[in-house]
């Protein structure tokens, strides 16, 4: 087991003929991952590293329809309508690439998504892997298995670089990866930390989760909120990047941010929120590793 | 983008919605003179003064043009008609996080001081009308003013729908007896939306002050070349220079030099693909400064090339000689060439220089950098 992606994951991969997606499917597949597929609208009959091009989502699930998850790699004026094809055509796990979406885009991406009960990692993911089976997108770059290796700690992340380092110091602590997400750090994201919390925890094979969360918004509170109410009972380690920024010069540009978030959004506030819900959270990144170990310890 | 006042304004105008006539048209009329900056309160801090006819109105203009607010100029002035106002109401729109949706905040006592009263939050799910009459009524709104504010609330949020905003902030909209009139508006618009709008809005920064010198010699490494970032730069108080790779990393590692007791004298982030040169000009921004140290970190890169970016670096080594001590932490494409060259270089130039690949955590070599001040301080 493991979370969103695993072997059995066959892709269709929307916007394939692009220079940044053409480049990223001969490492895909290099690792193992199924891409069955690719659409760019008016490049039907064309192929990609060996994978065969449709002009529609409809069109390349008729030619397969073992297909069960699409890869939007479409530039950000055509993610709305892409994500929307592959709703109507009814694949249910999405993981957006595309940055630079529109925030109207997204709410109205985001809402379809809901009514369709789907799960959408995205936008400005960098990609997830569940080691060992499946590899969406860029994360871990062409040799994925030098940081990411099967194992029981699951690994979130807004920032993409970051989710590469996080799981680096996780593996230099002796831990194996279940499954990393790049979430992206948009203001509204597909899955938050509070959804990839719900999934892990009902995941065998995780059994602990480490989370690099940033300032901004109230995703990482949310969290916090999750582990008190003890809906996610499973050992958490966090680290909350961009405390500096809170002491730089800043000027307040209206109200609204502070009548509906009150000091959620800051670093600070979301560090302790975390640690009175019971999170382990580390002041430095690399210690990440040395607080996993004495928590994994703990558990065992 | 953040707006100014009279921007966002005139953007609400083609929307629709009501503000106050501009200009000086009248003698015998009373106007309001208002510093078109970005801070809050205005208010409080001489940005919005009174004028009973327009001779004073002009004078008023001419005093505030050139002064400050905080610490920005006050380049323009917009003067309006005084509104005769019964009622005046705090209304925003923001994108919510809590519930992944737009939202609307109102407040039936507007003005200033907003931040110290409560508002209440409407979820907005698709721009139904009937949902701000439904909201009104809750609150106590009756008849023609339910009816004829819910319009408004409307077309406000139409207008913060169909610009693309991701703030749009009314404070106050002045109940009057013409109607509903936007009195201050403030509106930041989505940059990742700008392709879909004709817009002429000039540049303008963030920052809550003026650009530094070296701020906008760094702006110029990315205008020059657009290929890779390496022109953010913002100068800060302190005394080590921090070269930093990558948006997260970036941030991380900043906030491990603070915590080991370091204090950067700048923030910048580089990333993509950049080549040599811009590298290289980045590098002496930074070194330009009075340095007791330089930190140049980032994680492990999937796409930059590590020796392509870090010979720029040295190229900048090679004529700055730094005394101060310095640590390198990368790893990525082509860094095994790259630490190779940086230790023949270390050797000729005799620099006080550690080096690391992804082996060694990078926030871990924070505290190496640091012991190294502390020593080379004694």
């Amino acid at each position: 087991m493991a979370i969103i992606v695993d072997e059995d994951t066959k892709v269709l991969v929307q916007g394939i003929t692009g220079r940044e997606a053409s480049e990223k499917i001969s490492e895909m597949l290099k690792y193992g991952t199924d891409v069955v597929a690719g659409v760019t609208p008016g490049k039907g009959g064309q192929e990609v590293e060996g994978v065969p091009v449709y002009d529609t989502v409809e069109e390349a699930l008729n030619q397969h329809p073992e297909i069960n998850t699409s890869l939007i790699y479409v530039p950000p004026f055509a993610a709305k309508d892409a994500v929307l094809e592959a709703l109507e055509k009814g694949i249910k796990t999405l993981n957006v690439i595309t940055e630079r979406i529109p925030t109207r885009d997204t709410w109205k991406i985001y809402q379809r998504v809901e009514e369709e009960d789907a799960t959408m990692v995205g936008p400005t993911s960098v990609g997830i892997i569940t080691p060992g089976e499946c590899k969406l997108g860029p994360i871990g770059g062409n040799e994925p298995e030098k940081v990411y290796r099967p194992g029981k700690v699951g690994v979130i992340s807004k920032s993409g670089g970051m989710t590469t380092e996080t799981s680096w110091v996780i593996r230099q602590a002796g831990f194996g990866i279940s499954t990393a997400l790049g979430l992206g750090g948009d203001v509204i994201a597909g899955t938050t930390f509070e959804d990839a919390l719900k999934l892990f925890e009902e995941d065998d094979q995780t059994e602990a989760v480490v989370m690099f969360g940033e300032l901004g918004g109230t995703y990482e509170e949310k969290a916090a909120e999750l582990v008190a109410e003890d809906e996610f009972s499973k050992p958490l380690v966090a680290y909350i990047t961009g405390r500096f920024t809170e002491s730089m010069p800043e000027k307040k540009y209206g109200h609204a941010g502070a009548i509906i978030r009150g000091d959620r959004g800051k670093p600070s506030h979301k560090k302790k929120a975390l640690e009175e819900a019971g999170v382990y959270v580390a002041d430095v990144h690399h210690q990440i590793g040395g607080v996993l170990k004495e928590v994994m310890g703990k558990g065992s | 983008m953040k707006l100014q006042e009279h921007e966002a304004k005139n953007i609400l105008e083609k929307n629709g919605l009501k503000t106050p006539e501009k200009g000086l048209t009248e003698e015998e009329e009373e106007y309001v003179v208002k510093a078109q900056v970005f801070s809050n309160n205005r208010k409080e801090k001489g940005g919005i003064r009174f004028a009973k006819n327009r001779s004073e109105a002009e004078a008023e203009k001419q005093e505030m043009i050139g002064g400050r607010i905080d610490t920005e100029e006050i380049k323009d002035v917009l003067v309006e008609e005084k509104i005769d106002l019964t009622e005046e109401y705090y209304v925003s729109f923001i994108y919510d996080t809590d519930s992944r949706k737009p939202a609307m905040i109102f407040s039936r006592d507007g003005g200033t001081g907003i931040e110290d009263r409560e508002g209440s939050k409407l979820p907005l799910e698709d721009d139904s009308q009937f949902r701000f009459r439904q909201f009104l009524k809750g609150k106590g709104f009756e008849g023609k003013e339910l009816v004829k504010l819910a319009g408004t609330l409307h077309k406000l949020f139409q207008a913060f729908l169909e610009e693309d905003a991701r703030l749009l902030e009314v404070n106050p909209l002045a109940r009057t007896g013409d109607g509903y009139i936007v009195l201050d508006a403030m509106m930041d618009l989505d940059d990742d939306a700008n392709y879909r709008h004709d817009r002429d809005l000039p540049d303008r920064s963030d920052l809550g002050r003026e650009k530094t010198d070296r701020e906008v010699k760094a702006e110029k490494i990315d205008e020059d070349d657009h290929r890779g970032v390496a022109g953010k730069y913002t100068e800060l108080d302190g005394d080590i220079g921090m070269m930093l790779a990558g948006g997260g990393a970036s941030l991380t590692n900043m906030d491990a030099l603070i915590e080991y007791g370091g204090e950067p004298a700048n923030y910048t982030e580089y990333g993509g693909n950049p080549p040599t040169e811009k590298v290289y000009r980045l590098s002496k921004v930074i070194m330009s400064k009075d340095l007791d140290g330089l930190w140049h970190v980032g994680g492990t890169a999937n796409n930059t090339d590590i020796l392509r970016t870090m010979e720029g670096f040295i190229q900048a080594l090679e004529e700055e000689r730094p005394e101060y001590p310095i640590v390198i932490r990368r790893d990525g494409p082509h860094a095994d060439e790259a630490f190779e060259l940086l230790r023949e270089k270390r050797e000729e130039l005799d620099i006080n220089m550690k080096l690391y690949r992804n082996d060694t955590p990078m926030t871990q070599t924070a505290e190496v950098l640091m012991e190294m001040v502390k020593n080379d301080e004694n």
